[in-house]
């Protein structure tokens, strides 16, 4: 499962935000955005994100994911909307091939996060 | 508490590595392909086949994705062709940064065609660009003809799908109509071949649509090297 991987990336660009704002500080939310139409299933990638933040400035994190819609445009009649059917990108109205106008998300939209001493920072002193 | 807006693809890691790659392969005039498939759908049968049929002009490599074993890239360097294995672990995809590790050790001089076969999945390869101008999936009718629906990424993402195993059809019991169809409904443009690498069927028309790919795809790297 590929999620791990997905989990992993997700704790890399949250982890820099906070490093980057110095120590002691850390993730409360982070909110995610996954597209209806990528290979992420959200419940393994909520268990993966769970498994790998131990130890990390996301340990108290919580993650929340948007899904996104998978909508399509097209180039040839205009149309816009949901796939007739699922995950088809023929335009319903003129037959012809649709784009993707969204759905392919995954991405970190942003993070929360605060200053604890408690985690970070005041194992040093 | 602080809300830090990130709006920053969480691939970005792969993506770039990905970028690096693509810019590497550009400037020694390398045209690469990722080879796609569910397990035994036929992927090393079909390099097997294509690179036995490749044109002489074309001067070709496999790098090789597997869970555990090295027994694919044996089969390529049967047939007199570079390959590199590269053994995953449990990891049931490739990624940039592996494929970045391997063209380091992988001499890729006076090689214009890397084919690169991915691990046996029909799910995870489809999200993770390695750098690669041609995707091509294999699929083997036997999966049925409705996977294009239920499993529509990697379908989505290739540029051709091969329809492997077609001399299987009357046992199958497979409308190749039907899995056209569901094929072309989440990918309009694919490219769609049905072969048999055990009888040879439909494997010219295959052959001459990747020569005329590649052939475009040469050429801008040509012209940047003339100036």
């Amino acid at each position: 499962m590929h999620e791990a991987g997905i989990a992993a990336g997700v704790l890399e660009l949250a982890e820099r935000v906070a490093a980057d704002r110095g120590p002691g500080i850390c993730v409360r939310t982070v909110r995610v955005r996954v597209g209806e139409f990528t290979g992420v299933a959200v419940e393994a990638l909520e268990f993966a994100f769970e498994s790998l933040r131990t130890h990390t400035r996301c340990e108290d994190a919580v993650l929340e994911v948007e899904r996104v819609p998978l909508l399509g445009l097209c180039p040839n009649c205009g149309w816009t909307g949901p796939p007739a059917e699922p995950y088809c990108l023929i335009c319903p109205h003129c037959g012809q091939p649709a784009q993707i106008l969204s759905g392919r998300e995954l991405e970190v939209d942003y993070v929360d996060i605060e200053g604890s001493e408690e985690h970070h920072g005041a194992s040093a002193g | 508490m602080e809300r830090v807006p990130v709006e920053t693809r969480i691939l970005k890691s792969n993506d770039d590595y990905a970028q690096a790659n693509r810019r590497l392969f550009r400037q020694r005039g390398i045209t690469a392909i990722n080879f796609m498939s569910a397990p035994g759908a036929g992927k090393t049968s079909v390099l097997e086949q294509t690179l036995r049929q490749l044109d002489g002009a074309f001067h070709p490599a496999v790098i090789e994705g597997d869970l555990y074993t090295t027994l694919d890239a044996d089969r390529i360097q049967a047939i007199g062709v570079p390959a590199y294995q590269i053994t995953t672990g449990t990891c049931c995809h490739l990624d940039a940064r592996m494929i970045s590790r391997a063209i380091c050790e992988f001499p890729l001089h006076g090689i214009d065609t890397l084919c690169i076969e991915n691990v046996g999945n029909l799910v995870c390869p489809a999200e993770f660009d390695l750098g690669e101008d041609l995707r091509v999936m294999v699929y083997s009718v036997v999966e049925g003809a409705e996977k294009p629906r239920k499993y529509p990424l990697m379908f989505h993402q290739s540029h051709a799908v091969l329809l492997n195993k077609v001399d299987l059809v009357p046992y199958a019991g497979v409308s190749i109509q039907e899995l056209e169809d569901n094929v072309l409904a989440v990918n309009p443009n694919a490219a769609i071949f049905p072969v048999s690498c055990r009888t040879g069927q439909g494997l010219s028309n295959w052959i001459d649509w990747l020569t005329r790919s590649l052939d475009l795809l040469r050429a801008p790297a040509v012209a940047s090297g003339c100036v």
